[in-house]
């Protein structure tokens, strides 16, 4: 055992169980050592230079095939030509593809292998799609860690991407069947903890700004990893979660199932989801059909249910305590007043919904965020993701705030 | 590099049989311990010396091959051929058992204890990064120069020693149920690591 001393010494007895070791056995050394010296002896330059290769008999050399023929064959020769420059452009391609495998932000090649992901991402079959997302994350994370262990800080736009990747690979997950989906989303989140797990053991040593990237990666990761988990209990709220992020139709799972509510998904219509293009903003209450989201009454402060007014900003289906649609009022069947886009009083804009009625031009940073609620199943939904200090909250959780911390108001800790 | 290893390296090239014999002698057996270690198996071990050497004929043949560090150099084939195991298989548990204690060499249950904390060591050297690994095992079993082992590694000697620094601060998250709180005490040591609970 060299450099004890540089050992803790409550790790040496792991470190002395491998100083020994049992000797190679000596028929098999000398075997190999044969066969080394064999295969030496193949591969050794031959003394000499080779004869100059002449037609023997009927073995040619493939080059003085074209020589040989009597005929004269144009097309042969054009398609032959072609067909050669065409092997040699897809192998030249291919061989600069594989190369780009490996390369790294500030690469000349790293375009290239991301643009080869987004091919073959977009190539995938819906059974594969999320696991080649995960894949492609983890090459992500894979980058970050190299970058950090050769002492360079991982640009900005690679954290971002890992964050995209990652957030990709969860959603795709999320939109199978409900039980593919808890399938799919354990597969990611015992991946992910496999990133973080890694990113551990490159921790200390580093420069600040290193640690630092490493640090934020690991909030990255491990808030996604929550994400996971809460969908693996409740793939629906993450589904509802990620067309809020996304400002997109609903993901439904791949199955057709018969949605509980009544009436079907479009929105503008009575007895819709949400309030939709309502000129007169008309508030729905219970009896009206009301709030899809709920089947009980709505409680004070939940943004469900009754307000002073419809949101004329969205129309999507209002998030659970964003303050969008409506929200609770003291009467119902109050007719609002339409509200303009911008330069209105902000009081009337900020109905006081309780779920903080923000404006949606608001910075989502000065949002208090929402209140929670003694009602279940009916929790504040996600915010908008403050990145790129911090990361968005879990989807469906209690009213806990969601993680907005900086990794430098964490002081570095993981 | 010293003299009869340049002289070695120069007569391999020209693929002088006495030469190459010679580098097979003195170098098979510290390819083979240092593969024994990491994959704890026999026939694994051979395997990869004897693809290491093949590999290091086939890039003499090619006239490449290092000019010098001939040591580093196949101890980079071993430690990519390993790598690429490593890369095949996933890591194996690491399961920690608080009371192990020592006993008399002989005794069946000792043995068995020895084994398993081999094993221990091994699945611990199996999570840390390839570089860390390659640190571990070249420094503190093979004996390399923090030199030779940032030829092998084709790192600055600087980066060698973070490399160590951190591959320790790995193993002792991973293998000391307490992690490596106490690590700030001990006399001569500094640890920048942040404690991390062992999983």
């Amino acid at each position: 055992m060299y450099l004890e001393k540089e050992i803790d010494p409550r790790l040496l007895k792991w470190f002395k169980s491998l100083e020994e070791v049992p000797p190679s056995d000596t028929l098999r050394y000398a075997a190999q050592r044969a066969n080394f010296l064999d295969e030496a002896q193949k591969l050794a330059p031959p003394v000499s230079k080779s004869s100059v290769r002449r037609q023997n008999g009927w073995k040619l050399p493939v080059w003085s095939i074209p020589k040989v023929r009597e005929e004269h064959k144009p097309m042969f020769q054009i398609f032959s030509t072609l067909l050669l420059a065409i092997a040699l452009f897809l192998g030249a391609g291919g061989i600069t593809t594989l190369a780009a495998q490996d390369s790294l932000p500030y690469e000349p090649l790293y375009a290239l292998k991301l643009w080869t992901e987004e091919t073959r991402l977009g190539l995938a079959d819906h059974q594969q799609d999320w696991l080649l997302a995960m894949k492609f994350a983890e090459r992500r994370a894979a980058e970050i860690g190299r970058m950090v262990e050769n002492d360079q800080v991982p640009p900005e736009a690679l954290q971002v991407r890992l964050r995209q990747q990652v957030e990709q690979a969860i959603r795709l997950a999320v939109s199978r069947p409900d039980d593919e989906a808890r399938q799919a989303l354990e597969q990611v989140r015992l991946r992910l903890e496999e990133q973080d797990q890694k990113m551990v053991m490159l921790q200390g040593g580093l420069s600040p700004q290193a640690e630092t990237a490493l640090i934020r990666a690991r909030e990255t990761i491990r808030e996604r990893i929550r994400w996971a988990e809460s969908g693996i209990q409740e793939p629906n709220r993450l589904r509802e979660h990620f067309r809020l992020r996304l400002q997109k139709p609903e993901i439904k799972p791949r199955s057709q199932e018969q949605h509980r509510y009544s009436g079907t998904a479009a929105p503008g219509g009575p007895n819709q989801y949400g309030p939709g293009e309502c000129p007169d903003c008309t508030p729905q209450g219970p009896q009206n059909g009301g709030n899809p989201w709920t089947t009980g009454t709505p409680t004070s402060g939940s943004g469900y249910g009754e307000g002073q007014g419809g949101n004329p900003w969205t129309t999507g289906t209002p998030t659970p305590g964003s303050g969008y649609g409506p929200g609770p009022g003291p009467e119902s069947g109050n007719t609002c007043t339409p509200q303009a886009r911008h330069g209105s009083d902000s009081k009337s804009i900020d109905q006081p919904g309780a779920g903080s009625g923000s404006n949606p031009t608001d910075q989502p940073k000065k949002d208090p965020g929402p209140q929670p609620t003694d009602q279940p199943g009916m929790g504040p939904g996600p915010q908008p993701d403050q990145e790129d200090g911090g990361d968005g909250g879990q989807p469906g959780q209690d009213g806990s705030d969601p993680q907005a911390t900086s990794p430098a108001e964490n002081g570095g800790k993981p | 590099m010293n003299n009869s290893e340049q002289e070695l390296l120069l007569g391999a090239r020209q693929f002088e049989i006495d030469a190459l014999a010679a580098i097979y002698d003195r170098y098979q057996p510290r390819l083979y311990n240092y593969a024994m270690r990491l994959l704890g198996d026999p026939n694994l071990a051979e395997d990869c010396v004897a693809e290491t050497f093949l590999r290091f004929l086939k890039a003499l043949r090619d006239g490449k091959g290092p000019q010098d560090c001939l040591q580093a150099y196949l101890y980079r084939i071993a430690h990519n051929w390993i790598t690429d195991i490593y890369r095949r298989q996933p890591p194996p548990a690491l399961e920690l058992d608080e009371h192990l204690q020592s006993g008399e060499e002989s005794r069946p249950d000792v043995q068995a204890e020895r084994q398993l904390v081999q094993e221990q060591m091994r699945a611990a050297l199996h999570r840390l990064t390839p570089e860390q690994r390659q640190v571990i095992v070249l420094r503190f079993f093979e004996g390399c120069s923090v030199e030779c082992v940032a030829t092998a590694l084709q790192k600055p000697t600087g980066a060698v020693k973070a490399l160590q620094h951190r591959a320790l601060a790995a193993l002792g998250r991973l293998l000391i149920p307490d992690g490596m709180r106490e690590v700030e005490n001990v006399p001569g040591k500094r640890d920048r690591s942040t404690p991390v609970e062992v999983v």
